[in-house]
Formats: C-alpha cells, structure tokens, sequence
C-alpha cells in the first residue's frame, strides 16, 4: 500500500516560542521538510533546531513586487515540495489561515491532488486583541476586514459589533511598500468610516506583544485624528461598537421573551 | 548572549509587570531597554540581519 502524501499547515502564533503548541511542535521535528514565512528572527532559527531540513519562503515573498503574485509563488513552491517528500510542513507565524493566503490556497490545491492536509491552529493577532483589549466577541458579535478591502469595495460595517480592521499600514497598495501618499488615502479611509462612526468615536490602534516579557501596544485616539496617526506594519485598528442593536420587537412577540422576564 | 535560550526562558516563566526585570538579565543594556519600552520593531531589527519582514500575507482579490 503507498502511504498518501501530507501537508500540514502549521500557525506559530504570534508571541514567538510563547505561542508554539506541543501539538504545532510534534509536526514540525517529524516533517521531512519544514517550510516557513515567519516575521521574527529568533522563530527562524528555533524551527532550524528543531528539524535538520527547513527552506525559508521569505526570498519567494519578496521576489515579486505584487503581494499577490509572490502569494501564488508560495503556494506553487509548497505544492512542488509534496511532489519531492513524503511529510511537508509549513509554519506561518499567527494563525495559517487568519489573514495568510499562501498557506490555504497551498491546502487546497492539495486536497484535490489527493494529498492528505491537516491545519494546525496558531494564536491569530485578533485573538491577542481579544485578550488585551478584554473584548468578547460573542457579545455582541464582531466584524474583522482588511483595511483596503474595506475601502476598495462597497463593504458596509455593523457599528454594532466590535469591528477589527488589519493592515491599515498597507492601506491602498498591493505591493510590498505602503502607498506613497498615505495622507491622501487616510483621508479617504477616514471619509468612508465617517459614514458609519461619528468622528469623536474612539478608535485603539493595537499591536500584539511578539516577545514574551513585552507589552502590547495599545492606543486610544479619535477617529477625527485618524489621518494624524502613523501606522507600523504590525497595527491593527479596532473600533468598539457604537451603541446596543435594537431589539425587533415582531420577533420578541413571537418568541414569547417577553413572558421569560425575571 | 544566546538570544535563542533567552526566548526561550522567557516563554517557560511566568512574566508579570514586578518579575519580567529579573528575567531580561543578561540582555545588553539596548535590548533590555528596548524591552522595557517595548519597542518591539526596533528589537527584531536588531536581532535580524535585514531590514524587511513578511508583516502582510494577505490581499485584497480584485479579481476572480
């Protein structure tokens, strides 16, 4: 019987080691090849100790100047090393399928080749967010977009819910450099939220903690002021929400909530 | 100082706002600052030996 081939995606987590799971680091030293795109040097250098056969996936991103086209190389160059070795491991730092493109596209091309996948989990930036912030977002629900998804098409925001937005620093570009006229695209982000916030709503500008030991960096500004802050790569925007959704008093009736009122 | 070991211990200890001093002993004088300030971009550059980072594995898809 021929064994069937395996990928597994692997998420790091975002604190580096911190994050690892017993689960993430098992795969990682049985793999016959690990591939990675980490963003912090000393996770690179831990995953060369723990297996002898690892390929970074870094010269492949920064090798196209469109983001998505060097995406597609990734996922192509995973596929061609489950074409070479029984086990392919990829670690991607965060969580491999929260905001990480290569890693799923890589999986399901996979999958329809027959190959056996696994995805192994890793702590998300959002979910460090959670954390920091003391955020449920259960209650009252949340939306998470990336920042020129959001601006690009006619997207619409629950100001209901905890809103989340990514990669505000890479606002507007599809490369690997934030657009030259920031301000200018700021001023547009900035419009289009002032369709759904007022402009003194809080907004917190968050960077999870990569460093065991270092604090997060949280903070608070207006979104009138939006356009005045400078971003870091790592900076995520998050909007609480704006007021309690209204009850739909129809379906409070039929439902009969009214009756279970202590 | 091995910077690797150093992750290490820090992530197999309990850090809190009255101990996390204790552990950053034996960085230099720059990283523990760096850690105090928690400056952490300007700390992986340190560590690193280039300048650019995959920060963004996601885009917008324009098209189908």
């Amino acid at each position: 019987m021929i064994e069937r081939k395996k990928l597994v995606l692997i998420g790091s987590g975002i604190k580096t080691l911190s994050h690892l799971t017993e689960e993430a680091k098992t795969y990682i030293q049985h793999a016959d090849v690990v591939l990675y795109l980490v963003n912090e040097p000393i996770l690179e250098q831990y995953l060369q100790k723990q297996n002898a056969n690892t390929i970074s996936l870094e010269p492949y991103y920064f090798q196209y100047q469109n983001r998505s086209n060097a995406y597609n190389k990734i996922a192509q160059l995973i596929l061609s090393q489950t074409a070479v070795n029984q086990f392919v491991a990829v670690v991607l730092y965060g969580h491999p399928t929260v905001f990480a493109m290569p890693g799923l596209m890589a999986i399901k091309q996979a999958e329809q080749d027959g190959i056996e996948t696994l995805i192994i989990p890793g702590i998300s930036a959002e979910d460090c967010l959670f954390a920091d912030l003391g955020i449920d977002p259960g209650n009252p629900g949340h939306l998470s977009i990336e920042a020129t998804e959001f601006l690009l098409k006619k997207r619409n925001i629950d100001v209901n819910s905890h809103v989340i937005i990514w990669q505000i620093a890479m606002l507007g570009s599809l490369t690997h450099t934030p657009c030259k006229d920031v301000s200018k695209i700021l001023a547009l982000f900035q419009e289009k939220l002032l369709n759904f916030y007022e402009p003194e709503h809080n907004v917190t500008l968050y960077e999870a903690s990569i460093y065991p030991g270092m604090m997060p960096k949280i903070t608070t500004f207006s979104l009138k002021d939006i356009a005045t802050i400078s971003f870091s790569r790592l900076t995520t925007l998050y909007f609480p929400p704006k007021s309690n959704a209204p009850i739909d008093q129809e379906i409070y009736q039929i439902l009969g909530l009214q009756e279970n009122r202590i | 100082m091995n910077l690797l070991k150093k992750i290490e211990q820090l992530s197999q200890n309990c850090l809190f706002l009255d101990n996390r001093d204790v552990f950053l002993e034996g960085l230099n004088e720059e990283m523990k600052t760096l850690f105090i300030q928690g400056d952490q971009l300007k700390l992986r550059e340190m560590i690193a030996t280039h300048q650019f980072f995959a920060d963004s594995i996601e885009v917008v898809k324009i098209h189908d």
